[in-house]
């Protein structure tokens, strides 16, 4: 049995998980919302709902996602989707058709997609050669599918029926209220003047049956559930003068009834795990966005992470002309803690949330949202961000901080990554203090790597695991943020000075200005 | 095709404005410049009136000129294209309105299809047949705008006084060929008759379900042949007498078929839709393009109009000369608002000031150290967008950016929230500032004591001054004034307002030296003895 392109063992149908908690604090679900909107039929979301349990699954999808990018295999399994998506759509209509004749050439168009869609991946997969256990696994299943002998068959007939059908060509002539039928006899096409027209418009490509693309009208009939009354005439009129046509339709239907496999779809959908995010990386690298393969190591307590960035952040921006800064950050020998301390809207929280989100990719196998990362296997993520008191529940908002945080406390096991974010504003600073100094230890010496977004310099002395980040104003200007987070000393700074000093327009800090400006 | 009025090589939009255009505006009184622009007059009644009164006002060359005035030009090479447009549009006046009005009466026509169109949006069914059918319309009348337009460029070429307008007509017609417009007479004529009379043929084989697929258009033709009802019916007869001898594959509907009507329609309908498909990025592009032509014509028919009220007010007009930053020189330079708004040429000044890039006007009260710095500042503008300049000669050098900050009459309160102000808008021009910028300031400092004023001013000069930076300031603040004076600056040039032995004014600058009072006492006499 195959195991599947997620797991490396085969599992029975998993249930059903819902939004992890930390992927509203970590923004995760403008990501993956997005990535579901491009992946419109699939339900992709309860993929990216869930964390690999053990670090070979990291690896297993890690491979994976390189190999399919490495040799540019999206296209072609993006076709292979396609051709299943049209063949679940032939199916349905197959089902709901009323005439015999129609009820069978939907069999066969569906048959055609799916066989057509199983040997484009099968042709796809022997010219890649798989390295990465999953792909490999893959060829070996889809090769057992499609070697048989009634696969051969199959396509053998498949396309002494395409041959009958393209010689069923006809043309309408009509005006106002007459219509008139009959089989194609030029080659004639009036959008060749509109090709002349507007030459740049037009492509050279043409569909199988040889007609430009742009050359072709969508049917006002394709959405009609059964034929309408032109339709059903000229189905009569071939009926009479072809009817080894419909011969070779009915034999068809009557051999090969069990083609398609349910199992298929499966792996189709477990594909658009790798497909969308591909696609939303490829985009996001339109924009100026690196990414890079995040080093998974099972043991090994090193944690470096170079220019990480908040990829959610960058998503929201990419139109506009905002930069996304980036940091640089790593957990030295013994260190566990980052305590990030700075001004308001100094990038503390986006800190927080980048190194949340290094965490998550790099765990579900994609590539990570810096420059080159190297982490440690962590089976779960723990975050708390404060929120807007609640109203329903009737508690203040201490204690309902306090409420939310027990359970987190309570189910750790060492290989957690937490993200505490501005915990216990609303009380003292002493009490603030006292209580985050206790969360601190508690996740400390479970043994988990964490980060803590706080007002409170004192905690960066809440034991030798913690180091002090401090999200740094512009030295040169302290009313622009750079967002950029430094090791630091944690300091309370104010700003004072008259008004030219404020405007910094005195002649020394001027000319400084203007040389830097390059005047 | 590229509209390429405002530029030789690029269309106008995507360059940059001035910074803290409003401002700009404001101090420069330029928006008197715009309303005079935009005013079209009513020719017949002119005769024998030296002023005129508006007929309309066009908010499209009020808006153009604006935003064409305060986008700079970057070379020498641009300012003498857009000039020779300029001149090409004052010489030819009436050619000019005449194509102003059609591209304006296209674009307005253009607009009410545009907006139909999008209203109706995706339609099916009988709402697709009569989209197609004001698509097909909309297309006749864009047709007839294009040929109204190259009809005015053909009489209009007939009395080009500059290349670049020909190459502009030239590249008109190559894009807008006959070849082409032709074909596409043909083409919409084909389109229109397969809504009344015409035959369509229609291409199709059997597809996934057995449904029709591979739809395409083979012809549209319109039948001459007589329709004789019956030989039809005979033809008819025998047709069905052949069909039941051979399995022949031809059907044939004819008359009323209730069955039948939707199909037929549902199928032209689509097939009209799908040639109406490849009509959409062309009809759009004439949107955009007959907009774009529209702006770029308002501004040199706005150009054209400012021209004739300067002529008619004997105001001298000449078309500047782009030199070295360093330099700049004029004769007989009148500020424009001020003329357009008294009706008539104000006092003149003439200027030569080579290689000097401070210049600090003091004096008089009440002497026309504003209205001159505004006119330096007008003309400047207009240089920098390829106008004509009111002097007799001007000549200067092109700045990408020009900064202005004029301290207004309600501004003077004396507080630390409006130097707070002032100060920070120094400071965000200073944040912009590039070695191509110029700065007109004028009575800056002046929401402090003087003392301070002058420490903040002596400071900020000192600075920009040693960068080359070119400033042209009026100031009250004499103690900075005069110790800048002091220090002979070898690029600095010191103007006071002329005043005559009893204290008249003649609002001519003249060198010289700043001196400490600033005739304020003789404004105040002057004043107190009006009233008397």
């Amino acid at each position: 049995m195959y195991s599947g392109l997620l797991e490396r063992e085969f599992t029975e149908q998993q249930e059903i998980i819902g939004m992890p908690d930390f992927f509203l604090d970590l923004n995760l679900n403008q990501i993956v919302k997005e990535l579901q909107n491009n992946a419109d039929e699939y339900d992709i979301r309860k993929m990216f709902f869930r964390l690999p349990k053990d670090f070979e699954t990291v690896c297993y999808r890690q491979e994976i996602y390189r190999e399919i990018r490495g040799k540019h295999l999206e296209k072609q399994f993006d076709l292979f989707s396609r051709k299943m998506r049209e063949t679940r759509q032939y199916l349905e209509r197959h089902k709901g058709a009323e005439q015999k004749q129609q009820y069978q050439m939907y069999w066969f168009n569906a048959v055609s997609e799916f066989t057509d869609g199983v040997d484009l991946l099968r042709e796809t997969l022997v010219e890649a050669k798989p390295e990465s256990k999953g792909l490999a696994g893959l060829l070996t299943f889809v090769e057992e599918l499609c070697g048989t002998s009634v696969w051969e068959e199959c396509r053998k007939e498949k396309e002494k029926i395409k041959g009958m059908l393209s010689g069923l060509q006809f043309e309408l002539s009509m005006d106002g209220t007459n219509l008139k039928v009959r089989a194609r006899q030029r080659e004639e096409y009036y959008f060749d003047h509109l090709k002349k027209l507007f030459p740049q418009k037009f492509s050279e490509r043409t569909n199988a049956d040889g007609i430009p693309y742009d050359y072709l009208i969508a049917s006002p009939f394709v959405n009609n559930e059964q034929l309408g009354y032109l339709e059903t005439e000229i189905l009569r009129m071939y009926r009479k003068s072809r009817p080894e046509f419909f011969k070779a339709l009915e034999q068809f239907y009557k051999k090969f009834d069990k083609m398609i496999e349910v199992e298929v779809y499966r792996i189709e959908e477990e594909l658009q795990y790798y497909l969308t995010f591909s696609m939303f990386q490829k985009d996001m690298e339109a924009h100026g966005c690196v990414f890079s393969e995040p080093k998974v190591q099972k043991d090994g307590s090193a944690f470096v992470a170079h220019e990480l960035y908040d990829l959610a952040l960058a998503r929201k921006n990419r139109w506009a002309d905002l930069e996304v800064v980036s940091n640089s950050v790593q957990y030295r020998e013994g260190e566990r803690f980052f305590i990030v301390t700075g001004p308001n809207q100094g990038g503390k929280t986006t800190f927080a949330r980048s190194l949340g989100q290094l965490v998550y990719f790099a765990m579900m196998g994609f590539t990570v949202p810096a420059e080159s990362a190297v982490l440690p296997f962590f089976d779960n993520l723990l975050t708390h961000f404060s929120v807007e008191e609640s109203l329903e529940s009737g508690r203040g908002k201490l204690k309902e901080e306090l409420v939310r945080l027990k359970p987190m406390m309570q189910e750790i096991e060492g290989n957690s990554f937490v993200v505490l974010n501005e915990l216990f504003t609303t009380a003292a600073t002493y009490d603030a203090f006292v209580m985050g100094q206790k969360v601190i230890r508690h996740f400390a010496d479970q043994g988990c790597l964490g980060v803590y977004v706080t007002h409170i310099a004192e905690l960066t002395k809440a034991g030798n695991d913690v180091v002090s980040l401090v999200a740094l104003a512009d030295e040169q200007d302290h009313k622009k943020r750079t967002f950029r987070v430094v090791r630091k000393e944690a300091e309370g700074i104010g700003y004072a000075g008259d008004i030219v000093d404020k405007h910094r327009l005195g002649y020394d800090e001027l000319c400084k200005r203007l040389d830097e400006g390059g005047l | 095709m590229k509209v390429t009025l405002l530029y030789p090589d690029r269309e106008w939009g995507k360059d940059r404005t001035y910074f803290d255009r409003e401002e700009i505006v404001k101090d420069l009184n330029l928006h008197i410049l715009f309303r005079a622009a935009a005013s079209l007059y009513d020719e017949e009644a002119e005769a024998g009136k030296t002023v005129q009164v508006a007929q309309e006002r066009s908010n499209e060359i009020m808006d153009m000129m604006k935003r064409v005035m305060l986008t700079p030009l970057a070379t020498p090479e641009e300012v003498h294209y857009r000039q020779q447009m300029v001149k090409e549009a004052i010489s030819n006046y009436d050619r000019m309105e005449e194509f102003y009005r059609n591209i304006k009466s296209a674009v307005e026509d253009i607009n009410k299809y545009a907006m139909a169109r999008k209203k109706q949006g995706y339609g099916s069914g009988s709402d697709l047949g009569r989209r197609n059918v004001a698509n097909i319309e909309y297309l006749e009348r864009l047709i007839y705008h294009l040929n109204r337009v190259s009809a005015t460029l053909d009489r209009w070429g007939e009395h080009f006084v500059t290349e670049e307008m020909q190459a502009f007509k030239d590249q008109f017609f190559e894009e807008y060929s006959p070849d082409f417009m032709g074909l596409l007479e043909k083409v919409v004529r084909d389109l229109r008759s397969s809504t009344l009379d015409g035959i369509i043929d229609v291409s199709a084989s059997l597809g996934p379900g057995l449904f029709m697929s591979n739809l395409t258009l083979t012809n549209i033709w319109v039948s001459n042949k007589i329709r004789l009802t019956f030989l039809k019916k005979a033809a008819k007869r025998f047709g069905k007498f052949c069909q039941s001898l051979f399995t022949v594959e031809e059907l044939v509907f004819e008359g009323e078929n209730q069955n039948l009507w939707q199909d037929i329609s549902d199928i032209k309908n689509a097939t009209l839709g799908g040639v109406m498909r490849h009509f959409q990025s062309f009809l759009e592009e004439q949107e955009v393009f007959f907009q774009k032509l529209y702006s770029q014509a308002a501004f040199l028919m706005g150009a054209a109009n400012l021209h004739r009220r300067m002529k008619r007010m004997n105001v001298d007009v000449c078309f500047p000369e782009v030199t070295d930053r360093k330099d700049i020189r004029f004769e007989g330079l009148v500020e424009l608002s001020l003329a357009i708004n008294s009706l008539r040429c104000p006092v003149d000044n003439s200027l030569c000031a080579d290689d000097k890039h401070l210049i600090v006007i003091t004096g008089a009260n009440q002497g026309g150290k504003s209205t001159y710095l505004r006119s330096i500042g007008i003309a400047q503008i207009m240089l920098q967008c390829g106008l004509y300049v009111p002097a007799k000669s001007f000549s200067s050098g092109l700045y990408g950016k020009v900064f202005t900050h004029f301290t207004r009459r309600e501004d003077s309160a004396m507080n630390s929230g409006r130097l707070d102000e002032e100060l920070g808008r120094m400071e965000r021009i200073v944040d912009n500032l590039s070695k191509d910028s110029v700065l007109f300031l004028n009575e800056s400092f002046a929401t402090t004591t003087e003392k301070e004023g002058s420490i903040i001013a002596a400071d900020i000069t000192k600075a920009l001054y040693e960068r080359g930076i070119r400033v042209m300031m009026v100031t009250h603040l004499m103690a900075f004034a005069q110790s800048c004076y002091a220090q002979h600056p070898e690029h600095a040039l010191f103007l006071s307002a002329e005043r005559e032995e009893d204290g008249t004014r003649t609002f001519r600058m003249v060198e010289q030296e700043p001196e400490l009072t600033s005739y304020g006492l003789d404004l105040f006499e002057e004043v107190l003895n009006k009233n008397a």
